[in-house]
């Protein structure tokens, strides 16, 4: 059930009207319950495993809170729970690219498992994670109700593709959960809609082009190929923004603040800027709970640098077991590398070549990521250079990306950014009907232009 | 504060209108036909997007041409087909039916396609205008899902059991009501908006997905395959009574990959469609081959478009002007 969906609109609807209904105090059981539901929908299987890793999670960061006096078993509770939380991923995620490339190296044939892969996996592992580690540093105390743990792991705008929610941001809010009002109703609406223009109306379209060049690219020539890699940037952008607004945007109107997710990422002008524009949830967790507990920047210099590749070719690795993902995340890595070094030197680059630099490189880090294997991005990257076929110029896709464009250069020039909480505030009087119009024009918009068939969230896949 | 409200919605639904009829779509202008069902009106204009582009307007039938002269030359080819004959997707002068017309001074390429028509809708097609156009040849082009869509025909027979008549269930006369017809010939927003979401609220409703449905195998067996072999035959006979000579033209049905490696789709029904007019002694021209080896040879695909796909869909303008200098090379073929 994604959220562009008629599907969602009834669920959401039907949860409103439960929350509307039910006392107050029974509110949490409201949220869980249809948490839940959602979950179900995708495979009702794991609903299980769902309350596995929330059960563990809950019992373990128990049991480092009890034991804050006896270091060792502090610590064994710590283990046990972030051992538990990476089986599950090895399992579920990683098993059979474990034995493919046992298998090659060995030099042995290998058979596949049949596992499905939950969605959502990493995202609730990761938030359990992040709690466990809080409790054990002591930065939060563990959360001794069953009900609300499980809430914020399962809670379901960010249950299958993030933002991943640290439990001290969450779990305060269900103690002082206001309810839904109108206020948060009129406001999540319009993050809400933001999240769904991108979505439907920017990255949906642009997949109807860069499907069929990422699936064929030593079909069409060195224009195309870049177009279609400009394309993809703009439509991953889109696409994961767009469900993290969609997420902060129905989490609000239940009442609840989620973090931002992106910075205008593409204004960056380095790449240690970039990390803290895109998918800023992650990019932190990394930071505080793997760079960090390596020991960050406060080692020798070398082991500083090793931080940093372990760091970007795990948070490579998470996006999905492939060595595409390796290879993504090991250029990242070098780039951040390049840059301390380069920082460490004193030098400075002007901010236009920065920002020119480091938009070059991510859209080439692009071509690994989307491509299916490692084959095909060696012949999207030749074809970048010497590509020689069909030159397809989508008029649609030009306008589009013209379109983002010029929203990313105006906010450059006035030094804005779109995030979730910048956005246009109740209004009356005169501006009232402007709003109104404006609105109108926007799901006018959508109805035209919009594709009929919304292809699912490209986050839901890590 | 109410009525300023009202007044900029709905002048902001009028510059709507405006849009979509200036980029996306022309108003569906429709008239009933009692044996055709709902086409479109003489002389509509038509602006399609979706695939392609093209504006133009209709001739007196409704069809692609520029009005038909008053007096035609001696020698006039009624080419009849599906919506790969009608061309919606590229300027009329580009159409493989409009190149062959002027190239060949002397005659009169008439293009009676309309989208979705299966033989014996081609042969309705030919029977209403006949008269008008007096062909003196017809170009009959079909693909391979036509003998399915010819096994869904209904038939009256004569008393020996053999077909007199073929015809199709068609929506009732009053299926729009004048209401519906004066909007949809209006409002190139509503056509748009009906166009887009009608199936899928109708699928949402219903559960049941047409398009889907629609997209089944179209293998045939059994009973259903003599039916649709007979009707098929009655058509060509149909066709060969009229006393013009007849051409049939199978269109082609390749789709294009990576590597210039193009695969024509062989089905069931072109091989029976093939057979069974060359039994009856009519010149079969196959594109498929065409299209195939034009590709692999220059790379350049023949079908698909810059704002859908190249490599799937309809003939792109390219490809009309491959099989337009096909057709002419087979000139002693079809005016024979």
């Amino acid at each position: 059930m994604i959220f562009s969906s008629i599907d969602f609109v009834i669920f959401f609807a039907a949860l409103l009207l439960a929350l509307w209904l039910a006392p107050k105090r029974l509110h949490s059981w409201v949220l869980l319950a249809f948490s839940y539901g959602f979950y179900a929908v995708w495979d009702v299987r794991f609903l299980l495993l769902l309350a596995f890793v929330s059960f563990v999670g809950h019992g373990c960061g128990l049991a480092i809170e009890r034991n804050h006096q006896q270091q060792k078993n502090k610590n064994r509770a710590l283990w046990l729970g972030i051992v538990s939380m990476l089986l599950v991923l090895a399992y579920f995620k990683y098993a059979n690219f474990f034995i493919d490339n046992a298998a090659v190296l060995l030099g042995i044939s290998s058979e596949h498992l049949n596992i499905v892969l939950p969605v959502g996996l990493s995202f609730f592992t990761f938030q359990v994670m992040s709690y466990l580690v809080d409790v054990w540093r002591g930065d939060i105390r563990a959360c001794a109700s069953k009900k609300e743990f499980f809430l914020y792991v399962a809670f379901f705008p960010q249950l299958v593709a993030g933002p991943i929610v640290r439990a001290k941001d969450f779990l305060p809010q269900l103690q002082q959960h206001v309810g839904v009002n109108w206020d948060y109703i009129y406001l999540g609406g319009q993050i809400f809609t933001l999240g769904f223009i991108q979505k439907v109306f920017i990255a949906d379209r642009l997949a109807m082009f860069c499907d069929p060049v990422f699936s064929s690219p030593s079909l069409y020539d060195a224009t195309t190929l870049w177009l279609g890699l400009l394309a993809y940037a703009v439509q991953i952008f889109c696409d994961f923004s767009g469900y993290s607004h969609m997420a902060i945007g129905i989490a609000l109107v239940l009442g609840f603040k989620l973090p931002e997710n992106f910075r205008m990422p593409y204004l960056a002008t380095s790449i240690a800027d970039f990390w803290r524009r895109w998918h800023i949830s992650l990019s932190s967790w990394l930071r505080d709970y793997l760079y960090i507990s390596l020991g960050g920047s406060r080692v020798a210099p070398n082991k500083v640098y090793m931080n940093l590749m372990i760091t970007m070719l795990l948070g490579g690795l998470w996006h999905g077991a492939s060595w595409n993902f390796v290879l993504w995340g090991a250029m990242h890595g070098v780039a951040l590398c390049l840059h301390r070094v380069w920082k460490q030197a004193g030098c400075e680059l002007p901010s236009l070549l920065g920002w020119a630099l480091t938009f070059l490189f991510v859209l080439l880090t692009w071509v690994p990521f989307r491509c299916a294997d490692f084959d095909q991005s060696m012949i999207y990257f030749s074809g970048l250079l010497s590509g020689r076929g069909i030159h397809w110029v989508m008029p649609q896709v030009i306008g589009l990306l013209a379109l983002v464009g010029l929203v990313h250069g105006v906010m450059a020039c006035r030094q804005q950014q779109i995030g979730a909480w910048h956005v246009l505030l109740p209004v009356s009087g005169k501006e009232k009907i402007l709003h109104i119009v404006a609105w109108f024009w926007l799901v006018m918009a959508l109805l035209v232009w919009s594709p009929t068939n919304s292809s699912p969230f490209i986050y839901f896949q890590f | 504060m109410r009525w300023k409200i009202a007044g900029a919605l709905f002048g902001s639904l009028v510059l709507w209108e405006l849009i979509v009829r200036l980029f996306v779509l022309s108003p569906a202008q429709e008239v009933f036909e009692p044996r055709l069902g709902y086409v479109h009106a003489p002389h509509a204009p038509i602006l399609r997007t979706y695939e392609g582009y093209a504006r133009f307007a209709l001739d007196q039938f409704g069809l692609n041409n520029d009005v038909l002269p008053a007096t035609l030359p001696e020698k006039r080819v009624f080419v009849v087909g599906d919506s790969f004959v009608e061309a919606y997707q590229v300027m009329r002068t580009e159409n493989f039916v409009s190149r062959l017309d002027e190239v060949w001074r002397d005659s009169l390429l008439f293009n009676a396609g309309s989208s979705g028509a299966a033989p014996d809708k081609s042969l309705a097609v030919y029977e209403l205008l006949k008269s008008s156009v007096r062909p003196t040849h017809v170009l009959l082009c079909v693909n391979a899902s036509d003998l399915y869509e010819l096994s869904l025909a209904k038939t009256k027979r004569n008393a020996d059991g053999g077909v007199q008549h073929l015809w199709r269930k068609q929506d009732a006369p009053t299926a729009l009501t004048p209401l519906k017809l004066w909007i949809y010939g209006h409002s190139s927003l509503v056509t748009h908006l009906k166009w887009k979401y009608e199936n899928d609220i109708r699928a949402w409703l219903t559960g049941k997905n047409g398009k889907m449905e629609s997209r089944q195998s179209h293998q045939l067996s059994g009973k259903r395959l003599q039916r649709a072999v007979e009707y098929w035959q009655f058509v060509l006979q149909s066709f060969q009574q009229e006393g013009g000579s007849l051409t049939v033209l199978m269109m082609p049905e390749v789709e294009y990959f990576s590597g210039q490696v193009a695969k024509a789709k062989v089905r069931q029904g072109r091989v029976i469609l093939t057979d069974e007019a060359v039994k009856l002694g009519i010149p079969v021209l196959d594109s498929n081959s065409l299209f195939v080896q034009n590709f692999q040879k220059t790379g350049e695909p023949a079908i698909g478009f810059a704002n859908t796909h190249y490599g799937k869909g309809h003939i792109n303008a390219y490809g009309h002007q491959l099989l337009a200098n096909w057709l002419g090379a087979q000139r002693s073929v079809i005016l024979r």
